[in-house]
C-alpha cells in the first residue's frame, strides 16, 4: 500500500522534504517508516530511539498497524513552549 | 482559547478569555524567548508546529486538566514562525476559585506541552542554526509516550 508520511524541524530539512510516499506491506507496522526513512536518509540514523510516530493526530506505539489513507508523521523530540 | 498562531500573541487577549467572576485566582504563564542558549548569543527563533495535531493534543491535554483539577476556564496560545528575543512564544492561562488548583493545573499543562506537543524551535546563532530537543531528550522504546 501508498502511505503519505509527514515530515517535521530537523528529519524535514535532512530528508529535503515535507512529504514523503512510501510503499509498504498492508498492515505494516509503524516501526517500517522509520527503517524505511533511514534507508533513505541515513543522516536521520542520528535521531534513531528518539523518532515518534504519530498516525491521524495520535502518538501509535512502534508495532501499531498501519491502514491505507492513515495520516502518518514522524515526530522528531519537541521543543515547544 | 486554545490555538497555534503565526503572530504575536496578545496576552491580555489571553488573559481576559479565562476571566471568572466565580474565580478568586487567575494564573498566567508566558514562556519567553531567550537570548543566550549553549552559552551562545541566539539572534532570534523559529518554531514550526505540526499544526492539526498540536491542535488536537491541546484539546486533549486540557481536557485531562479540567478532569485532574477544579478549574473554571483554560487557554493556550502558542506561536509559531519566527519570534524576537524576549517575545511571548507560548501563553497558557487558568482561573479557578483558589489558586493552587490553578498553579497545579497551569504547571501540568506547560510541563505536558513541552513533553508531547508537536512543536519545534530553531535557535539562530551568528555562525548557524540548531533545531532543539535532541540533547536532553531520553530514547523511548515501543510504548507511545502520550498525556
Amino acid at each position: 500500500m501508498k502511505v503519505t508520511v509527514c515530515l517535521f524541524a530537523a528529519v524535514r530539512e535532512m530528508a529535503n522534504t515535507s512529504v514523503l510516499t512510501m510503499e509498504l506491506p498492508v498492515h505494516a507496522p509503524a516501526s517500517m517508516v522509520l527503517e524505511s526513512l533511514m534507508r533513505s536518509y541515513p543522516a536521520i540514523r542520528a535521531y534513531q530511539g528518539y523518532l515518534r510516530i504519530a498516525v491521524n493526530r495520535e502518538y501509535v506505539g512502534e508495532t501499531h498497524l498501519l491502514e491505507e489513507n492513515d495520516e502518518i508523521a514522524v515526530i522528531p523530540p519537541v521543543s515547544g513552549g | 482559547m486554545i490555538s497555534v498562531i503565526d503572530r504575536s500573541i496578545d496576552v491580555s487577549e489571553v488573559l481576559a478569555s479565562v476571566r471568572d467572576t466565580s474565580a478568586g485566582a487567575i494564573d498566567l504563564f508566558i514562556g519567553t524567548t531567550r537570548d543566550v542558549s549553549r552559552g551562545k548569543k541566539v539572534k532570534f527563533l523559529e518554531y514550526e508546529a505540526y499544526g492539526p495535531m498540536a491542535q488536537r493534543q491541546m484539546e486533549q491535554m486540557v481536557q485531562e486538566a479540567f478532569g485532574k483539577w477544579k478549574v473554571h476556564k483554560i487557554s493556550i496560545v502558542h506561536r509559531i514562525g519566527r519570534v524576537a528575543l524576549g517575545e511571548a512564544s507560548v501563553v497558557i492561562a487558568v482561573s479557578s476559585a483558589h489558586r493552587r488548583e490553578a498553579f497545579d493545573a497551569c504547571r501540568y499543562l506547560i510541563d505536558t506541552l513541552k513533553r508531547d506537543i508537536p512543536i519545534w524551535k530553531k535557535e539562530y546563532f551568528e555562525d548557524g542554526a540548531v533545531w532543539v530537543g535532541l540533547e536532553g531528550s531520553q530514547p523511548h522504546g515501543s510504548e507511545p509516550r502520550n498525556g
